[in-house]
């Protein structure tokens, strides 16, 4: 009797949560004092993989690593070359939307983040990183990395927040592909190597190896960010849309570190 | 009357357990997907061998903390270690009188169960989603013969009088 009534009980305790959680934001202050209070046990936990890097460090030869270290220079001085035509190519840019009467387009800072904890299931592909509210994160900042977009945040706290990939199922995002120009809408399908991208005509010229970028639309993304490639297409001729295939870009399997840039806030449109 | 030695390793082997499934955590993408909930599986060592209702309460407070770990909806594990954990504690003078062998499949057909009716309700209720079956199960069960086997010999279940009691 004891037992069926602490069944009940607590049977009730944990719809409530459920329902309160799923239907409300009461409990976020809640989730984010817990996720404070466990952040020195996660980063705790993280001595294996740091204890890894180190023995892999150490067992590389010294010359190997000199060499790594001259190539690193080489790459250095070759993105701060590019880095210089950037800011020219950026300056030309403004000029040219002062003559046309363009709205200027706020360029968003980015902070580097690292991964601390990653869940990965078929429901949810989420990770946790180490920067919050503190240092600039925002709910909805996008997450991208050398490569291409990763994702974006969906929980912040003041020091770590939670943030969605883009191969979450319950992900999705507004593309555009080139050199077609047919947009559509990119969805995860929980996997790391595919994404569905839906709502695209038959008729739309689209062939496999065309790039996947971020059109703007939503107002999150930013617009030309690269997502992905092209893979297979499929049409069968009796449906409205094509059935396209795409793989991210993101290094998403191997990520440790990635960029983190506030929302757009200001549309790229007069 | 609580004996130190068990409390002593309820209360050593439950924070090893959240912190080693907080590390297959971030091990990697590939790691992640294989490795089992150390902590539900301690859990369920304990289950068998504390009756005591503070046990539920434990229980329930760990399936919060894990919800946080894992960026779920509140209730979620707690209800679940819940239901194991009463499952288990009415099962446990059953449990008693058979063999290690017959607990072993006891806990495994259950971590079966769990993760089929998982699997069903995914199927039915969102949208069809396939969720693997055969890798949790294995690593579950290679999880709880790991962890049987540690701490078998220090808190054997063959006992004729609760643990804790």
């Amino acid at each position: 009797m004891r037992r069926r009534f602490a069944f009940m009980f607590f049977l009730g305790l944990a719809g409530a949560l459920l329902l309160l959680d799923y239907n409300t934001q009461w409990l976020d202050p809640v989730r984010r004092y817990f996720s404070n209070l466990l952040l020195p046990t996660i980063h705790m936990s993280r001595w294996s993989v740091d204890m890894k890097d180190q023995a892999h460090l150490q067992s590389l030869p010294k010359e190997e690593l000199i060499q790594q270290l001259v190539r690193l220079e080489a790459r250095a001085a070759g993105r701060a070359f590019e880095l210089q035509r950037l800011n020219q190519l950026i300056a030309e840019n403004a000029r040219l939307r002062d003559v046309l009467e363009l709205r200027e387009v706020q360029q968003q800072p980015v902070v580097v983040a690292q991964v601390l904890l990653t869940r990965i299931q078929p429901l949810a592909h989420k990770i946790f990183i180490d920067k919050g509210l503190a240092d600039g994160v925002q709910e909805n900042s996008i997450l991208f990395d050398a490569k291409g977009v990763m994702g974006q945040v969906h929980e912040v706290s003041e020091h770590q927040s939670w943030a969605t990939l883009i191969t979450d199922p319950q992900h999705a995002m507004p593309v555009e592909l080139m050199p077609s120009g047919a947009r559509g809408v990119l969805a995860g399908v929980a996997s790391l190597t595919e994404l569905r991208l839906q709502y695209v005509p038959e008729t739309s010229p689209v062939v496999a190896g065309d790039q996947v970028m971020t059109s703007g639309f939503g107002g999150r993304f930013p617009v030309g960010y690269p997502v992905g490639v092209v893979t297979k297409v499929s049409t069968s001729g009796e449906q409205s849309f094509a059935d396209i295939q795409v793989t991210p870009l993101a290094a998403l399997s191997t990520m440790r570190f990635v960029l983190v840039m506030a929302p757009v806030s200001v549309a790229e449109t007069p | 009357m609580r004996s130190g030695s068990e409390s002593f390793g309820l209360v050593i082997t439950i924070p090893l357990a959240f912190v080693a499934t907080i590390m297959s955590h971030n091990q990697g993408f590939a790691m992640t997907s294989l490795l089992p909930d150390w902590l539900s599986l301690v859990i369920i060592f304990w289950a068998m061998r504390i009756t005591g209702q503070w046990y539920l309460w434990l229980v329930f407070g760990l399936g919060l903390l894990q919800d946080t770990i894992n960026n779920e909806i509140y209730g979620y594990t707690s209800i679940l270690y819940v239901i194991i954990t009463l499952l288990l504690q009415n099962a446990r003078l059953r449990l008693l009188v058979v063999s290690p062998v017959t607990q072993m499949v006891f806990v495994f057909s259950m971590i079966f169960v769990f993760q089929g009716l998982e699997f069903l309700t995914f199927r039915l209720i969102r949208n069809g989603v396939n969720l693997p079956l055969v890798t949790p199960v294995l690593s579950a069960c290679a999880g709880w013969w790991l962890v049987d086997a540690l701490l078998r010999p220090v808190y054997p279940l063959a006992q004729k009088k609760d643990l804790f009691s």
